[in-house]
């Protein structure tokens, strides 16, 4: 037995397992009964020497659990233990960060959040940039003729690469093999992924031979071949179709490439012929040592001295895409640093009476750091709903003014940044300045024709009677807020658990 | 007289075990065959019923073991026993033989 619990020790020790279970103000009592029982029967099975009592007490020990689940699962119980739970501080927490997994389940791992705050996925990034039209007031206007790019394949040396595309992605049927699948696609210059320098994961990108193929050659992301077609490895040789016309899936690209939104599932090679009448979205790789403003020079002057264009009130755009990525990501942060402006100045004004400047300074870290978890929490939330779920046709937004013109997310998020952040410290001032729970049993308190002669108001008490809110009916000023009033531990016996639920019935 | 409290057989079973003398936990699944998970569990109902009553044992019969909880049938108790019974007519033959003294 050295070194081992015996029968009576680990008796004991399921038992005091099990009354972790039942609630705090019953456990004392239940754990001395089952206790007792215990002994009592060890007496007895060591007086007769029984050789199976061992197994027989373990057993009925296990039954203390179900025992204890009765205590606590009793309707009484779950009532005030929710009760109770919905005031506390992690309750609040608990839920915000429940929501932020169901949003992460719901987009499939915030995969437009992911291409805007992650690295892109492109070889040299910093000589990648696209070329647009600056001046405009629509996107529509952004994109240039199809023919300047033709321009400057031929003719500009600043560029290793340059390939167009049609920059709106559209929803299309994709069928492999009597297997259909929506996706968003989108046209590509069979140039592009070499200005990009993305190799495929399976499979190639394009290749001359490809031009006298009637088929359209497809290349699958990695999420549409996972999602849909479960990383089938034969799936280059199987039959396909897109919106009806015969294709061949020539390749699938690498796992966290996107372009030029995170929703695109299939990338759509066209040829000349295709583009020649369009308008067109135009990404470039520069030669190292080319700067954008050099290249800009360069490329407007190519167009002016091919075709006559004047470029009167505009001119042409060559903006580096990782800026380009980040475009709306410091269009949200501008929108949250005013709320954020606005926010301090409401408080340093003192209209919310937060926290009592005479507390210690662990309890007002712990005040302040709860404030700041639950404000990011429901801030990360907005971000990942505005950016996953508003019908955005675009990550890589088309211009810098057009983002913040068109954007409907970014609108969404700075009227949500005021709602959320507002309701954040609201919250907080209603919850006790010493335990963060939420305040309770709110009582009126005067009379409203009285109100030149005595105080009329809400008070509410912590449940732990740690001090108690005053919020006044009418303000004086604009800049009177409630008062919190510090109560001495000897209050705490009137506020006990006991005394709550009687008062709270 | 409507006796408000319906009792399930095995309910019916342990209250009846507890009016032949049998008063402990331990001794009601001894003598019900019964496991634990199910006896007190239907103490505890049987409790807040009104049908039974728990009591802390004296010191005096404990001597130097803890002090056991001990059940004894409330008055309502008996009555909801006595349609049990009518309800249950093999409950009866079920019914452990009186013990002599209280423990």
């Amino acid at each position: 037995m050295k070194g081992r619990l015996t029968t009576l020790g680990q008796c004991q020790m399921i038992l005091c397992v099990a009354s972790w279970i039942v609630p705090r103000r019953a456990r004392a009592e239940w754990r001395k009964e089952w206790e007792a029982e215990l002994a009592f029967a060890w007496q007895i099975s060591q007086a007769k020497g029984e050789s199976s009592a061992a197994t027989r007490l373990r057993w009925r020990c296990c039954g203390a659990f179900l025992d204890a689940a009765w205590y606590r699962c009793t309707r009484e119980d779950l009532r005030s233990t929710s009760k109770h739970w919905s005031q506390m501080p992690t309750f609040v927490l608990s839920v915000l960060f429940g929501v932020l997994l169901l949003l992460a389940g719901a987009s499939g791992d915030f995969p437009r959040l992911r291409s805007i705050l992650l690295r892109p996925p492109y070889g040299d990034p910093q000589h990648i940039v696209t070329v647009s039209r600056t001046g405009v007031t629509s996107s529509a206007e952004w994109v240039v003729p199809y023919f300047w790019v033709d321009i400057w394949r031929r003719h500009e040396p600043a560029v290793e690469g340059v390939a167009a595309y049609s920059w709106r992605p559209r929803a299309a049927a994709l069928m492999i093999s009597g297997r259909p699948a929506g996706v968003a696609s989108v046209r590509v210059e069979d140039g592009l992924f070499q200005v990009f320098g993305v190799r495929p994961l399976l499979g190639r990108t394009s290749r001359p031979s490809d031009a006298q193929d009637y088929r359209i050659g497809l290349l699958l992301s990695y999420e549409t071949w996972r999602r849909n077609f479960f990383c089938d490895p034969n799936i280059l040789e199987k039959r396909a179709t897109i919106d009806g016309q015969e294709a061949m899936i020539i390749g699938v690209l690498p796992e966290r490439f996107w372009f030029p939104s995170a929703d695109v599932g299939v990338w759509r090679l066209a040829d000349k012929r295709s583009f020649s009448r369009e308008a067109v979205g135009v990404v470039a790789r520069l030669r190292p040592q080319v700067s954008e403003r050099w290249a800009e020079g360069a490329l407007q002057r190519d167009v002016s001295n091919m075709t006559g264009e004047a470029f009167w009130g505009s001119s042409l755009q060559v903006w580096p895409v990782q800026e380009r990525i980040r475009q709306p990501l410091i269009s949200y942060t501008v929108a949250l640093c005013i709320t954020l402006l606005v926010m301090i100045a409401v408080i340093w004004s003192g209209r919310l009476n937060l926290y009592p400047r005479y507390a210690g300074a662990v309890r007002a870290c712990r005040w302040w750091t709860f404030f700041a978890i639950k404000s990011f929490l429901l801030l990360s939330i907005l971000l990942a709903a505005v950016v996953e779920f508003t019908p955005e046709p675009y990550v890589f937004p088309p211009g810098k003014t057009t983002f913040v013109l068109e954007s409907v997310s970014l609108w969404i998020f700075s009227v949500g940044c005021l709602f959320t952040l507002w309701w954040s410290l609201v919250d907080q001032q209603s919850r006790c300045r010493v335990c963060l729970r939420r305040l309770v049993l709110p009582a009126h308190i005067g009379g409203s024709g009285c109100l030149l002669l005595g105080w009329v108001g809400t008070e509410l008490a912590c449940p732990e009677g740690h001090g108690l809110l005053h919020v006044s009916e009418t303000d004086v000023c604009w800049l009177d807020p409630a008062q919190w009033t510090q109560l001495d531990e000897s209050w705490e016996s009137l506020f006990s658990e006991k005394a709550n639920d009687e008062v709270l019935g | 007289m409507d006796i408000p409290v319906k009792l399930s057989h095995t309910s019916a079973l342990i209250l009846q075990t507890i009016s032949h003398g049998y008063r402990y936990g331990f001794d009601i699944m001894d003598v019900t065959g019964l496991p634990s998970g199910t006896v007190y569990p239907a103490l505890r109902r049987l409790e807040r019923d009104q049908l039974i009553q728990s009591k802390w044992e004296s010191e005096a019969l404990a001597q130097e073991r803890p002090l056991r909880k001990y059940y004894r049938v409330t008055r309502l108790g008996n009555e909801v026993l006595m349609s049990a019974i009518k309800r249950y007519p093999l409950l009866e033959r079920l019914a452990p033989e009186t013990k002599t003294r209280g423990r």
